[in-house]
C-alpha cells in the first residue's frame, strides 16, 4: 500500500498511485447504481390488489357479476360444509381464532415490544400506517361492496359486518407481512419466514371457508389486501437495505456495504469518479454516527485506498434530530440549522474540506462526490491517511503541540471553524499532525466557536503531554488575552463526548488547570441561549408529544 | 381505493344496497337489501326483521353493526342528540318491569318499559315475535317528548325472514336461498 504524507503547503495535491479510469455519463434514463425498487414480487402483488379493487367496484355496480360469484362461491362452502365433524370444527375454530380480535392485539402487543425494546422506530412507523391503510380499506371497502355472510350454508364460527374483503384475513395477512419485514432478519430467517407465513395464510383462509365465516373471494381479496400493501410500504419506506433488521447492539447509522449496496458503491466509483474499487470495507465505526466510512482499496500502481463516508437518509435524519435536540436543551449555540437533503449534506461537507484543503490545513484531500442513489445516498471521498494514528494513542511531543495550535491559527486566518476537534479526529503519522471530518465545520464563525476550537485543541493536546507545556506553546502562537477567552468560553456540552470521556478516564480537570493560568480570568461566557425559536420549539415538541400520546392510544387497541 | 369512491348505489347490485346500508323496508325492486339480509344472517332464527321505510327529515341514519347472535343500527336526530333510537336484533330479550300494548307491527307483541320522562325521554320498547325480538332503546334529549319517538318509530317497520328468502331465491334464480336448505 502507499503510504501518503499527510498534505500541507506545499504537498502534491495528487495521491500517488491512484489509477484513474475514464468516468461514464449515465444517460437519461438509466437507473442509478442503487435504484428505489419494489421488487417484482412487491409489484405483482400490488396489481393483484388493484385487481382486487377495481373487481370490488365491478361487484358492487353489478347484479350479475354478484350473483355468478355468490353461486360458485356457494359449490366451495357445501363442499367444505361436507367435510364437518366435530373434531375437524373443533380445530378449524382454533385455527380460525389466529384471525380474531384478540390474537391480534396480543401479536400486535408482542411486535410493538420488541420494535420498541430495539429502537426500530421507522419499522414501527410503517407497520402503523401500513396497518392502519388494511384496516381502514378492508372495512371500507365491504362497507361499499355490501356483500353479506355465505348464503344458503349455516355459519359455525363468529363474523361481523359484511363480507367482502374480508377484514379479518386481510388483517391477519398484514399483521404476518409486518412481522416478517419488521422482525425478522432478511436472509435465510426471512425466507424460511415466508414459508410459514404462506402456510398460516392457508390454514388460516381454509379454517374461516370451513366455518363459512367468509366466502373463498373474500378471503382471497382480504389475503391481497393484507399482504400487498405491507409489502410495498416495508419495500418502499423501510427497505432493508437501508433499515436491516438486526439484533445486535451498535449504533443504528451504519449502513450494510455488503451486497447490492456494495456493489453499486463499485460501479458508482467507477462510472462516477473513474476509480476501480477492489475492495469496500467499514473503517473507524466506533467513531462515527452520523455517516458510514469505508475504507475503499482502488486500483494504482501499487493500489492504494480511499477514504469513503456514505451518507443517507438516516444520517440527514440523525444530524435533524441531534440539532433539534440541541436547540432544545442550550439554545440557539450557533448556527444549528439542520440539513433538508442528503445531497445538500454531503455538498456542505465536501465543500468545506476543500476549503480546509485550500488554505493549507493539513487534511485529506477531497475526491469528489458520488451519487449511489439520487437525493437519498451519496458517496464522499477522500484521501486516506494510511498508517496514521489517533493522537490519543500517539506520543505528543512540542512538534506536535505546535502543528496542532497552528492548525487553529490557520482556521481562524482562513475564517473557518472545525467545530469538532477531538481526538478521534486528529490523527499522527510520521510526525505530522492530520485533521479530518470536516462534517461540522464552518464559514465564518462565531468568534465564541473560533474560541472553543482553541480550547478543544489544547485540551486535547494536553491528554498525552501537560497543561502548562501546551500552555507555554500555545503562547507562541496566541495572546493570553485569546487563551483566557478559549476557556472562558469552552465547557460541557462545547467540548466534544469523546474528549470529556477520555478527561474523565484520566481524572483530570485539564479545564480547570487551564483556566487558572491565564493572568486575567474572564467571566465564563454564556452557553444557554434563549430565543423565540427555541421557546417555539420547546412548545411544539409538547404540543407534539402530547398529541402523539393521543394518537398512540387507539393505536394500542386490537387492529381489527 | 377506487371501490371506496364508486357509489354503490350506481345501479343494480348483487344485493339491493345503499351507501349507507340502510335496511330498507321497500320490496321495490324484488331485490334483497343487503343490509337486511346480513341482520337476518345474525340472528337465524328471527321471523321478523326491522327495516326502515323512510328517515324522517332532522334525523339521520348511524352505522349498521352486525355480528354473530345480534344485530343493530341507530338513529341520530338533530334535535334529540346522538343515537336517540337504538334498533337491536336479537333472538331473546327480557320483558321484565315492562307493560304489555296492543302491537302497532302485524305478527310481533309488544312491550313498553319507561325510565326517564323529565329531560326529554328515556325508555325501551320491545316487538317480540318467532324466533327473535327487536328492541327501541330511546334516549331523547330534546323539550317534546311524545312527538319524536312517533316521528321516528311511524318510520321503521318489519320485514318477515320469508319475504327476504323468497326475495334471494328470485335473484338468484332459485340457486341460493337465505337460509341453509335442510
Amino acid at each position: 500500500m502507499t503510504s501518503t504524507p499527510g498534505v500541507r503547503a506545499g504537498d502534491s495535491a495528487q495521491q500517488p498511485g491512484l489509477a484513474r479510469a475514464l468516468p461514464h455519463r449515465r444517460p437519461s434514463g438509466e437507473p442509478p447504481p442503487l435504484p428505489r425498487k419494489l421488487n417484482k414480487s412487491g409489484k405483482y402483488w400490488l396489481l393483484l390488489a388493484l385487481f382486487v379493487v377495481m373487481f370490488g367496484a365491478v361487484v358492487a355496480t353489478t347484479s350479475r357479476t354478484g350473483v355468478t360469484l355468490d353461486v360458485l362461491d356457494h359449490q366451495v362452502l357445501v363442499w367444505l360444509a361436507d367435510l364437518r365433524t366435530s373434531v375437524v370444527t373443533h380445530l378449524m375454530r382454533t385455527i380460525s381464532w389466529l384471525s380474531s380480535s384478540d390474537a391480534l392485539v396480543i401479536a400486535w402487543w408482542i411486535s410493538l415490544a420488541i420494535l420498541i425494546i430495539w429502537r426500530r422506530w421507522r419499522h414501527l412507523l410503517v407497520w402503523v400506517v401500513a396497518m392502519l391503510l388494511v384496516s381502514n380499506l378492508s372495512l371500507a371497502g365491504a362497507e361499499v361492496i355490501q356483500r353479506p355472510r355465505p348464503l344458503d350454508i349455516e355459519i359455525i364460527g363468529p363474523w361481523q359486518g359484511f363480507a367482502m374483503p374480508s377484514a379479518p384475513m386481510a388483517v391477519f395477512a398484514a399483521t404476518v407481512v409486518n412481522i416478517l419485514y419488521a422482525l425478522v432478519p432478511a436472509g435465510r430467517p426471512r425466507q424460511i419466514g415466508k414459508g410459514i407465513a404462506a402456510v398460516l395464510f392457508a390454514l388460516v383462509g381454509f379454517s374461516r371457508m370451513y366455518l363459512a365465516q367468509d366466502s373463498p373471494t373474500d378471503v382471497l381479496f382480504g389475503l391481497i389486501i393484507g399482504v400487498a400493501i405491507p409489502l410495498a410500504f416495508f419495500r418502499l419506506f423501510a427497505p432493508n437495505d437501508v433499515f436491516p433488521v438486526t439484533y445486535h447492539r451498535g449504533r443504528k447509522a451504519h449502513l450494510d456495504v455488503t451486497g447490492e449496496r456494495g456493489l453499486a458503491i463499485r460501479r458508482a466509483l467507477k462510472d462516477q469518479l473513474g476509480l476501480i474499487a477492489i475492495d469496500v470495507q467499514p473503517f473507524g465505526l466506533e467513531g462515527s454516527g452520523g455517516s458510514t466510512p469505508l475504507r475503499v482499496t482502488v486500483e494504482g500502481n501499487p493500489d492504494t485506498y480511499v477514504f469513503c463516508k456514505l451518507y443517507a437518509a438516516t444520517h440527514l435524519r440523525s444530524d435533524r434530530w441531534y440539532k433539534l435536540g440541541r436547540t432544545m436543551l442550550y439554545g440557539r449555540l450557533e448556527d444549528e440549522s439542520a440539513f433538508n437533503t442528503v445531497r445538500r449534506l454531503v455538498q456542505y461537507e465536501d465543500y468545506l474540506l476543500r476549503l480546509l484543503y485550500e488554505a493549507k490545513l493539513p487534511v485529506p484531500e477531497p475526491f469528489g462526490i458520488v451519487e449511489i442513489t439520487p437525493e437519498r445516498e451519496y458517496l464522499l471521498i477522500t484521501q486516506f491517511f494510511d498508517g496514521a494514528r489517533e493522537i490519543g494513542e500517539s506520543e505528543v511531543d512540542d512538534s506536535i503541540i505546535d502543528q496542532g495550535l497552528l492548525i487553529v491559527r490557520q482556521l481562524w486566518d482562513a475564517g473557518l471553524a472545525h467545530r469538532d476537534i477531538k481526538p478521534a479526529n486528529l490523527l499522527v503519522r510520521e510526525d505530522r499532525l492530520l485533521m479530518i471530518d470536516s462534517a461540522f465545520a464552518e464559514v465564518r464563525p462565531s468568534p465564541w466557536r473560533q474560541a472553543v476550537d482553541l480550547a478543544n485543541m489544547m485540551l486535547v493536546l494536553a491528554l498525552r503531554s501537560d497543561v502548562q507545556r501546551v500552555y507555554n506553546r500555545a503562547l507562541l502562537v496566541f495572546t493570553e488575552d485569546e487563551i483566557a477567552e478559549a476557556f472562558a468560553a469552552t465547557r460541557g456540552i462545547t467540548m466534544p463526548t469523546q474528549l470529556r470521556r477520555m478527561m474523565r478516564q484520566q481524572g483530570r480537570r485539564l479545564h480547570e488547570e487551564f483556566r487558572q493560568l491565564p493572568p486575567t480570568k474572564p467571566k465564563p461566557i454564556r452557553i444557554q441561549r434563549w430565543s423565540w425559536r427555541r421557546v417555539g420549539l420547546l412548545v411544539a415538541v409538547a404540543l407534539g408529544v402530547l398529541l402523539g400520546i393521543t394518537i398512540a392510544i387507539p393505536l394500542l387497541g386490537s387492529p381489527l | 381505493m377506487v371501490a371506496i369512491a364508486v357509489p354503490a348505489s350506481l345501479s343494480a347490485c348483487s344485493l339491493q344496497q345503499n351507501i349507507e346500508g340502510i335496511p330498507e323496508c321497500t320490496d321495490s325492486p324484488r331485490v334483497p337489501n343487503s343490509a337486511l339480509v346480513l341482520m337476518a344472517q345474525s340472528v337465524p332464527s328471527a321471523q321478523m326483521l326491522p327495516c326502515v321505510r323512510s328517515v324522517p327529515v332532522g334525523w339521520t341514519f348511524g352505522e349498521l353493526s352486525a355480528r354473530n347472535g345480534s344485530a343493530q343500527f341507530m338513529f341520530d336526530s338533530d334535535r334529540e342528540g346522538m343515537s336517540a333510537l337504538v334498533v337491536s336484533l336479537q333472538s331473546d330479550c327480557s320483558v321484565e318491569d315492562t307493560s304489555q300494548v296492543s302491537s302497532d307491527q302485524p305478527g310481533t307483541e309488544r312491550y313498553e318499559r319507561v325510565s326517564r320522562v323529565t329531560n326529554g325521554f328515556g325508555g325501551e320498547r320491545i316487538y317480540t315475535f318467532d324466533g327473535g325480538c327487536v328492541v327501541y332503546t330511546f334516549d331523547l334529549r330534546g323539550e317534546s317528548h311524545a312527538e319524536p319517538v312517533t316521528e321516528i318509530t311511524n318510520a321503521l317497520g318489519f320485514v318477515s325472514r320469508e319475504d327476504l328468502a323468497d326475495q334471494v331465491s328470485e335473484h338468484s334464480d332459485g340457486r341460493l336461498s337465505l337460509d341453509p336448505t335442510e
